[in-house]
């Protein structure tokens, strides 16, 4: 039997207010920005959205739906993503995999020769002239051959598939006939969904949002990346260019109205993805937050 | 891997050395890892090789071999200038902020989601905070740069007809970036950040709550008493690594965010890299740049994670 204090019901009220409010805030930026989307041209003219939409128009959907260039961007977004995540997912459960076995001919060597890149790396010039240099320059495979491994994420699947796999399984599995390859594809990768699906997430997120590797890779508009398209919008000097594409030249109040939604729709849009899974998903990234605490 | 096999075949009535019966038992787990290790080979070692660009002039109708030395000009040019105080107090500045504010925000956000009681709320309301993790740099930016500005943005008319803040251009304001930096990447980063606390919360042993409540600890005196002592270690650790990556600051949400008018406060290190080294094509010198930046982050590093391991046992390495 428990009476609650005084104390109890103010700490209680105080915290639940306080996460509300957390979420909230962090809630309040897209909401407004969906609500800009769909407002009409009054509401634009006079900044008068709050939280839900001031009437509602749906023409800086269609102007950017109509657009050639943005679905080309957005398709490359896909391909590069997808790409991303594949190859990302094959090289950490590849080398975690190595990582986990103990008795590995080479795995002094190796542990030291993943670690010295933790803490020391060329910067950004060398390896913007190795990627010339190696010819990748203006290919997306300048941003998807890097990011097959990154040491966090191997040591990541590691960690999973010690905790998920006991030694005696593979051992007996070694008595039984199979080899590395075999164990590793018949009972590693299906024992491993959920590591699979954390580095998978967390590729693609990475791969969505990036638009600082495009920007040095990818100097082409045939592999423009839609995050890449996003900033040109975005920064105010160069918008007026990116957008010139999308708005024709001949109603002044109409192009401001739509240049202006245009940026909140393509806000939207660029987001919608990650806004369509993210309920779903989420739990992953908990988890894989939590594996890495652990202890890498 | 194969060739290697066959040629080792008629030696296997001599003895073999463990490195060779080592290699040909794991020959398929090398296979497994080679892949992986020739990455991590091209993509991290060889442009640690390329620091020597560093000392070079370097140009891209040249090659490495080909390029002509120039000892430490390229040092001595960004030290004797004044970007190099600058960049590398914006630097510092920036991350002591991030660190101060940022930690701090992320334990009292853990410390309160603790105290909701209500399973569902705690989680709906977590799974909003969380949220802004994954939006990329360029939304949040954006959204930043469209809610602030001073005549038609959401956030500016709030500030001033509530607050009366003046109608300025919040992104030319020198004064307004830091700020801005921080407070921005604790909206994104907060929610996710306290996963690790929240974490370490819950592996303390309950017994210790009932204990203290038996006491008389009220629920504040728990937190103060109970909680946070429970949460030292994890705190530490974060620090330290906090710590240990202080010189080093990501280039590509500043490079939105910043402008010619606010450089003073918003240029940093890997801002003034990307601009010297890249943009103006100044190769030699923003590797000279870079390699500086590089050498701190490790010493940096390797004094944190010794630090780590004196206090608390726990390190990276």
């Amino acid at each position: 039997m428990k009476i609650k204090s005084t104390e109890d019901r103010i700490v209680d009220v105080v915290a639940i207010v306080l996460v509300g409010l957390a979420a909230i805030c962090c809630l309040y930026p897209m909401i407004y920005c969906i609500s800009m989307s769909l407002s009409d041209d009054q509401a634009i003219i006079k900044s008068s959205v709050r939280l839900l939409p001031d009437g509602f128009n749906l023409d800086s959907y269609k102007l950017v739906f109509q657009d050639s260039d943005v679905w080309l961007y957005f398709k490359n977004s896909v391909v590069q993503t997808v790409l991303a995540t594949v190859f990302s997912v094959i090289g950490n459960m590849s080398l975690g995999y190595v990582l986990t076995r103990s008795n590995f001919v080479f795995k002094k060597q190796l542990t030291t020769f993943i670690l010295i890149p933790m803490v020391f790396s060329g910067g950004l010039i060398p390896t913007y002239m190795l990627i010339k240099s190696l010819g990748l320059y203006d290919t997306i495979w300048a941003l998807i051959l890097p990011g097959f491994v990154s040491t966090w994420n191997a040591i990541l699947a590691r960690t999973f598939i010690q905790s998920t796999i006991p030694n005696d399984v593979i051992e007996s599995a070694v008595l039984d006939g199979a080899n590395n390859i075999q164990i590793f594809i018949r009972i590693v990768l299906p024992l491993c969904t959920t590591i699979i699906a954390i580095l998978a997430l967390y590729a693609a997120v990475g791969r969505w949002n990036d638009y600082f590797g495009p920007l040095i890779y990818l100097p082409s508009k045939a592999l423009k990346p839609l995050q890449l398209y996003l900033k040109e919008v975005l920064s105010s000097s160069a918008s007026s260019q990116a957008l010139s594409g999308l708005l024709s030249a001949r109603d002044y109040v109409n192009n401001y109205v739509n240049g202006e939604r245009i940026k909140y729709v393509l806000i939207v849009v660029s987001t919608l993805p990650i806004i369509v899974v993210y309920p779903f998903i989420q739990k992953y990234f908990v988890k894989g937050v939590m594996l890495g605490s652990v202890k890498g | 891997m194969k060739a290697i096999m066959k040629r080792e075949k008629p030696k296997e009535t001599r003895p073999m050395s463990p490195l060779r019966k080592g290699i040909r038992r794991d020959w398929q787990l090398i296979l497994i890892g080679l892949p992986a290790v020739l990455c991590i080979f091209i993509f991290s070692y060889i442009p640690m090789g390329g620091v020597l660009y560093a000392f070079q002039d370097v140009s891209l109708r040249r090659t490495f071999w080909s390029n002509d030395w120039v000892g430490f000009k390229w040092f001595q040019q960004f030290f004797s200038s004044i970007y190099a105080g600058r960049v590398i107090k914006n630097t510092l500045i920036l991350n002591f902020w991030m660190l101060l504010a940022g930690t701090t925000v992320e334990i009292l956000l853990a410390l309160t989601f603790n105290e909701v009681r209500n399973g569902k709320y705690k989680k709906f309301t977590q799974s909003c905070t969380y949220f802004p993790n994954f939006i990329s740099t360029t939304v949040v930016v954006g959204m930043m740069i469209n809610m602030l500005n001073p005549n038609t943005g959401v956030l500016s008319l709030l500030f001033q007809n509530v607050f009366g803040m003046e109608k300025i251009d919040l992104f030319a304001e020198p004064n307004a970036f830091r700020p801005m930096y921080v407070i921005s990447a604790i909206w994104q980063g907060a929610g996710w950040g306290s996963i690790i606390y929240l974490g370490s919360i819950n592996s303390i042993d309950q017994t210790l709550y009932e204990a203290a409540a038996i006491d008389g600890a009220g629920r504040l005196g728990r937190i103060r008493y109970i909680t946070l002592p429970g949460m030292k270690s994890v705190i530490v650790i974060c620090l330290i690594m906090h710590i240990g990556s202080m010189m080093s600051m990501g280039a590509g949400k500043i490079l939105l965010m910043y402008s010619p008018s606010t450089y003073e406060t918003a240029d940093v290190i890997s801002t003034f890299v990307y601009r010297q080294g890249l943009s103006s094509a100044n190769y030699g010198y923003g590797a000279a740049v870079d390699l500086f930046n590089s050498a701190c982050n490790l010493i940096l590093l390797l004094v944190a994670n010794w630090v780590a391991k004196k206090v608390s046992d726990v390190s990276m390495f």
